[in-house]
């Protein structure tokens, strides 16, 4: 018996696996001939998409499975962005080492926020915040993130890479990121992030460090931000701070997730496309209103389905058992009211 | 059964104040292996608070407490875990969202904080399920199984972190007599796998049948220390927690 559950066990958890990442194999197939159907409107419209993804899948690391909801995660691609352009202007350095250096640089400085930890909830979202506004006044204000020229307010950056390439480097990036995120979840880290987010206490108590954990939940969410910020240096063409860490790049990793659902592998993933289909669908449509019908949407499903698209979508597969529970013979019915 | 054996866990003129308010004052007891010590004593006493301390969660204010001769003063919950102290909590504590498999198998994976040689994680998930008698739930969503089987889940997670030292607090709270035989018959089985258990429970009929010895503690003080026959006849124990009507009927 115990040896049949434990080869049950290994073979479901195998076989979750596969499914996760047959699920991505597709995901990326369906996406790689998008360039060949799509004007250069649409394939730029996809890789905002798609970076969303990316941004939201590493938020929800520590926002969603660590249950920290930092509002200062904008800093790590701006952060990241700033190293792509002046890696590239000033350096002379190809995108894929900028790459690497956006995330290690990100990923170490996440290290320095190690003390925030010790808060929890909104004393921890309230320090996040206040980290981005601290680098948004430093960055403004430093020599070295201006440009090359004394009059320069940011760094352009000139690349020889077609829209094409652009796409597939972040349908790349976008598919490993997903990708290491399944892995992470289903390592001994995402189990012991799924315990102190429901209980640090308990956590604690059955031989987690808690607080080693959540660093590295942080790091993690940390360095993506940083990579992906990388390369959208050169896409975008023009890094300044008003560019890359407007707040808006932290809402929309925090919108995306909880609106997909939080704490779950699809979820930001779903999020992300949901809400950049909204987005597109309301300003193409309802120009005006725009803000109003995003806003509406996004209070609705937070109050209506706080679990995100993923849990509405759950909540609604799960009421066939309860239909079949209809059909019990009525002498069980009896039985059970007397 | 204590005879001159060397101690498993030592707790020494341990103390904890809150502000002015004092929970536990210079309690002293010991628990040696292969032993398990019913702990009692009125809501209020201080029994809750000695777990936390042993467990980490909270600091001393005075004492001591050692486990296997070494200290856990100065040790995180986690460290505590790790060198084979591990408690469950009066309110069942599940991880939702998990499977009976996963919520026991996060403390396989963290056994001796992954450090120890042994057995695969998964190995000691499957053998904890099997010991709890919840081995057909593996698959089942922890939230959904009734509170009888939570409190095996509590178990078998405590089981599967590799205690030498097994602290249940009010395991059968709210289960009915069935299911609290059951429980009691698996911490029998726990015991005889060579885990000690402090067994802290206000249902005396289950403390003087599976301790060996019984410690009582009120209003922070340790008033008696010793088999559960001799303490169930001392008129302090009976004056302060057990009653005229209970002291008749041993």
């Amino acid at each position: 018996m115990m040896r049949s559950l434990l080869d049950r066990s290994g073979s479901t958890g195998a076989a979750r696996l596969r499914i996760q990442f047959a699920w991505l194999a597709l995901f990326a197939l369906a996406l790689m001939p998008l360039p060949f159907l799509l004007n250069d409107y649409w394939i730029r419209v996809a890789v905002f998409v798609l970076i969303n993804i990316g941004l939201a899948s590493a938020w929800n690391v520590i926002g969603g499975f660590a249950g920290y909801a930092s509002f200062g995660h904008g800093v790590f691609f701006g952060l990241g962005a700033f190293v792509g352009a002046i890696g590239i202007v000033r350096y002379g350095l190809p995108l894929p080492v900028v790459m690497i250096g956006g995330g290690l640089v990100t990923g170490v400085l996440a290290l320095l926020f190690t003390p925030i930890f010790k808060q929890r909830g909104l004393y921890f979202a309230l320090s996040s915040l206040a980290v981005l506004l601290i680098f948004d006044n430093v960055l403004q204000r430093w020599s070295v993130t201006r440009g090359l020229r004394q009059y320069d307010v940011g760094w352009s950056v000139e690349t020889s890479l077609s829209l094409d390439a652009f796409y597939y480097t972040f349908l790349g990036l976008t598919v490993v990121l997903i990708g290491s995120v399944i892995l992470l979840a289903r390592s001994r880290i995402g189990y012991a992030l799924h315990a102190l987010r429901r209980d640090e206490v308990l956590a604690s108590s059955i031989g987690i460090r808690v607080l080693k954990y959540k660093v590295i939940a942080f790091v993690f969410s940390a360095a993506w931000p940083g990579v992906l910020g990388a390369a959208f240096a050169p896409f975008i063409s023009f890094v300044s701070v008003q560019s890359v860490l407007d707040m808006k790049f932290t809402l929309n990793m925090i919108l995306a997730t909880l609106f997909g659902g939080a704490g779950t592998v699809i979820g930001p993933v779903v999020g992300a496309i949901a809400l950049s289909v909204i987005d597109q669908l309301t300003w193409g449509n309802f120009l005006e209103y725009h803000r109003l019908i995003f806003g509406a949407l996004i209070v609705a499903i937070t109050t209506f389905a706080p679990g995100g698209l993923v849990s509405l979508f759950r909540s609604f597969t799960r009421r066939a058992p309860k239909a079949l529970a209809e059909t019990t013979p009525p002498i069980v019915k009896i039985k059970v009211g007397s | 059964m204590s005879g001159a054996r060397t101690p498993l866990l030592e707790v020494e003129h341990a103390s904890r104040n809150f502000g002015g308010v004092v929970a536990l004052r210079d309690v002293s007891f010991q628990v040696f292996p292969d032993e398990v010590v019913g702990l009692i004593g009125p809501n209020g006493a201080g029994k809750t608070t000695l777990f936390n301390l042993i467990s980490g969660l909270l600091p001393l204010s005075g004492g001591d407490i050692r486990l296997q001769g070494q200290s856990l003063s100065q040790l995180r919950p986690d460290q505590i875990c790790a060198r084979g102290a591990v408690r469950t909590f009066q309110a069942a504590s599940l991880l939702g969202n998990m499977t009976v498999w996963d919520n026991v198998h996060v403390a396989s994976l963290f056994r001796g904080n992954g450090g120890r040689a042994g057995p695969s994680a998964a190995a000691c998930t499957a053998d904890a399920l099997r010991l709890c008698e919840i081995e057909h739930l593996a698959d089942m969503a922890a939230e959904q199984v009734t509170v009888g089987d939570q409190k095996r889940i509590e178990i078998a997670r405590a089981v599967a972190s590799g205690p030498r030292l097994l602290m249940t607090d009010e395991i059968l709270a709210g289960l009915n007599p069935t299911d609290g035989a059951q429980i009691l018959e698996i911490l029998r089985k726990v015991r005889r796998q060579g885990i000690s258990i402090i067994f802290v429970e206000h249902d005396m009929r289950s403390v003087m049948s599976l301790s060996d010895r019984v410690v009582v503690i009120a209003q922070g003080l340790k008033i008696a220390d010793g088999p559960p026959s001799e303490v169930a006849r001392s008129p302090e124990v009976i004056s302060v927690y057990l009653g005229g009507r209970y002291a008749q009927g041993v």
